[in-house]
């Protein structure tokens, strides 16, 4: 895990702000939101993936959602950079309460609260799941 | 009188979790189910209410939480799910 981004190295040109701060598993809230920042990257948009609240629970490695009939989105996760989603971001606040858990192979840069306000502000579009 | 208190809902909904502690009694237990299981990762309030608090071991084990809470939290499956709504008086479901 990298820790935070300055503020300088959020571009102030036209990106998609995904956030998403539902829990993984119990709805199709993450699928969603995943499968928006896939299309985004498909059609080289640049794109920020943002995991607020209880959103961080999907970077809990161990998951086996299968046994609840759910894909396992911790994969999907990992093959982000594969298709071009450099930007994955948590908020710190609830990083700081389970880092052991925490896949190590993410590049995964962790936000604060004003380093998120900031995103938003300067995102083109921001969609929230 | 004791009570079975379900728990689907995640530690970031206070007010639900400020209601069942309000109404759990230490005779009663607390079994968490679906998003409830995250408490798994910090269950010392749960545990103050009650020494009785479970966990589905397939919504656990399908959210990473395989061996959250250690030896704290006693896991069930389905069919010991089914064997503590009859071990109670009444099922009280936090949603």
């Amino acid at each position: 895990m990298t820790h935070a981004t300055s503020r300088s190295e959020h571009p102030d040109s036209l990106y998609l702000l995904v956030i998403q701060s539902t829990a993984p598993y119990a709805h199709s809230h993450a699928q969603e939101a995943l499968d928006l920042v896939l299309a985004a990257a498909a059609f080289d948009l640049p794109v920020y993936y943002l995991l607020m609240g209880d959103a961080c629970y999907q970077l809990l490695e161990t998951a086996q959602p299968e046994l609840n009939g759910r894909k396992n989105l911790s994969k999907m996760m990992k093959a982000l950079p594969l298709y071009g989603v450099e930007h994955i971001l948590a908020e710190a606040e609830v990083l700081q309460t389970m880092p052991p858990r925490i896949s190590e192979h993410l590049a995964l840069q962790s936000v604060n609260a004003a380093e998120i306000r900031h995103l938003i502000r300067h995102a083109q579009h921001v969609l929230r799941f | 009188m004791k009570i079975l208190h379900t728990l689907n809902k995640p530690p970031s909904h206070p007010a639900l979790v400020a209601q069942l502690l309000h109404t759990c009694t230490p005779a009663d237990a607390i079994l968490l189910i679906e998003d409830g299981c995250y408490h798994a990762l910090a269950p010392e309030q749960l545990l103050k209410a009650t020494p009785q608090v479970y966990l589905l071991d397939d919504d656990a084990r399908a959210r990473g939480l395989a061996d959250a809470g250690g030896d704290s939290l006693q896991r069930v499956n389905y069919a010991g799910f089914v064997a503590l709504c009859t071990e109670y008086d009444k099922v009280l479901s936090w949603y």
